[in-house]
């Protein structure tokens, strides 16, 4: 891994600890994967973010993308940050498959499929069951999340 | 037996206790997974339970559902589970796995528990409602893991795939050792069947050679009779010729006593004797009959061999074997080996003659087979007759280019 993606990294966790303490009264409030609100979202990547999304767990890398047909802005959840390992940039086009809700007037997605540089990759499986944890995606080339 | 019939005989049997292990070992594994796919339930079904009476109580208390799940949290099995409302809109929920909690809207309509396939296993889901006291009904969602379960039948499987290879293994080395001893088995039966059938033969030449040498001997009788009272009538220059016609006669009748002793049954008188000096007798008888300076003669034993047997006999034997080694050796060397090997005597009547032809090497212990000019056929025939009255075997083997070797097996022999 690059020094500087350590070096992100590590700031996002020094600044994730406080927001992980508040979550550590054993409350579930992240939403879940909900196959019954999934939706296609394509844009551009506005930025890239780093934050706390589960409790007791690894910071995830969201993505604030601006969605091409209506502008709408979503909050991507794509997966902990130490699971994806590819370059992203602001800028860059994405299309990203995944359970929407709404939350404090915000779009929000968690991200099942990603598809961006002529890459997938395959973060959840079709009921939501996170790649990162196992199971068949473990294996070969796609435990980092390495599209096809 | 034949090859066919061992076959079905053994074969198929074996097959058929595979296949009933098999089927056995796959009904119990399917009987196996339903009672514990069973048990499981019955356990969610007591773990739910369990758990909606404390939700109720603590929702009565006025806890509100997100501050509960804390309080049940770590439970091993539990994947995940949720507190619906009475319209089945999540309250709160909790999962081992960030963000997945499988519960469609599909799946809020079932009643009956289900099972989904996951990356890390079946979980086993239930989704029951439950009351507070004030009437107000929730519903409450568990994801319950079957890892054990699924552990559990891997594990029957493999144990399963291990006893079949073990008896796969098993019937493979015990009918390769059956069909080992039925091959040898059939050898045998072949050799017997062969001896059988040559003892029959032999039976006949037998009766018929006695029968001949009979009616030969009574007309030689009569001559030898006739050509005595001529003898003592013709006049005294003739006297010698009609002598020499009768001693004619007499070698005749002889060879006929011969010929016919040959082909009884032989009841070896046993004793105990050096190999050395039978052999010494029976070479010493020949080269009296017939010497050849020009062929070397060796006898050799490690250490002095005694033979429990006929010596006549054995003299006869080993006469004719080295009658026949001389006869084919013109110049070279007939030796004689002995050693005790185990529990028999190994004696060994080499020569360095002309050998025998390859096609004629398993016919030369036959009765009347000869390749030379003069002989009857009989001495290799009687040197075999007398070894195997005495309960051994006698063998030859005839490298091309390098002489013949007799070897004679004999049981009960010892050292000195």
């Amino acid at each position: 891994m690059r020094p500087a993606r350590v070096l992100v990294i590590l700031a996002c966790l020094i600044a994730a600890g406080p927001v992980m303490a508040n979550q550590a009264s054993g409350r579930q409030s992240a939403p879940f994967y909900n196959v019954d609100t999934e939706k296609q979202v394509e844009g551009i990547i506005r930025e890239l973010v780093f934050e706390p999304r589960y409790q007791d767990k690894a910071p995830f890398l969201i993505l604030v993308i601006e969605e091409k047909k209506t502008g709408e802005i979503y909050r991507a959840e794509i997966s902990p940050v130490w699971f994806f390992d590819y370059d992203l940039h602001k800028g860059e086009n994405v299309r990203v498959v995944g359970s929407t809700y709404s939350k404090d007037q915000g779009q929000y997605i968690i991200a099942r499929r990603l598809q961006c540089g002529g890459e997938t990759f395959f973060l959840r499986d079709s009921r939501g069951f996170p790649s990162w944890r196992g199971g068949q995606m473990k294996r070969g080339e796609r435990h980092k999340g390495r599209g096809m | 037996m034949k090859q066919k019939a061992f076959l079905l005989f053994f074969f198929a049997p074996f097959i058929g206790i595979l296949v009933i292990f098999f089927v056995f070992s796959t009904l119990n594994r399917t009987f196996i997974q339903d009672k514990t796919e069973s048990l499981v339930q019955e356990q969610l079904a007591a773990t739910a339970e369990i758990f909606k009476v404390n939700l109720a109580h603590l929702l009565e208390e006025g806890y509100r559902p997100e501050d509960i799940l804390g309080m049940y949290k770590g439970e091993e099995n539990i994947y995940y589970f949720a507190i619906l409302d009475e319209n089945k809109n999540i309250l709160a929920w909790s999962s081992r796995y960030e963000g997945y909690l499988p519960l469609s809207a599909q799946d809020s309509g079932r009643t009956e528990p289900w099972v989904l396939s996951s990356p890390v296993g079946k979980i086993f889901n239930r989704l029951s409602p439950f009351s507070r006291d004030d009437g107000r009904v929730y519903f409450l969602y568990l994801g319950y893991s079957l890892r054990n379960l699924e552990e559990m039948t891997a594990r029957a499987d493999r144990d399963s795939l291990l006893m079949f290879s073990f008896l796969v293994a098993v019937g493979i080395v015990f009918f390769l050792g059956v069909f080992e001893l039925q091959k040898k088995y059939l050898i045998k039966t072949e050799e017997a069947e062969e001896a059988h059938r040559e003892k029959e033969r032999f039976r006949e030449i037998s009766a018929f050679t006695s029968s001949v040498a009979h009616e030969i001997k009574n007309p030689l009788n009569s001559l030898s009779l006739l050509l005595e009272l001529l003898q003592k009538k013709v006049p005294a220059d003739t006297k010698d010729d009609v002598a020499l016609g009768k001693a004619e006669l007499q070698k005749i009748a002889r060879i006929i006593d011969w010929f016919s002793d040959s082909l009884k049954p032989l009841r070896p008188n046993k004793g105990t004797a050096p190999l050395k000096e039978i052999v010494t007798a029976a070479h010493d008888a020949l080269l009296r009959e017939a010497p050849k300076p020009e062929v070397e003669w060796r006898y050799s034993e490690s250490r002095p061999v005694f033979l429990n047997g006929d010596k006549n006999l054995l003299v006869q034997c080993f006469l004719n074997l080295l009658r026949n080694a001389y006869e084919a050796t013109d110049r070279g060397t007939v030796s004689v080996e002995a050693e005790k090997r185990r529990k028999k005597i190994f004696v060994r009547v080499s020569d360095t003659g002309r050998g025998i032809e390859p096609d004629r090497l398993s016919r030369v212990f036959d009765p009347f087979f000869t390749s030379k000019d003069k002989g009857m056929g009989i001495g290799l025939y009687l040197a075999r007759k007398i070894i195997e009255a005495h309960g051994g075997r006698i063998g030859v083997e005839s490298p091309p280019g390098r002489g013949a070797t007799f070897t004679i097996q004999l049981p009960g022999g010892r050292h000195e």
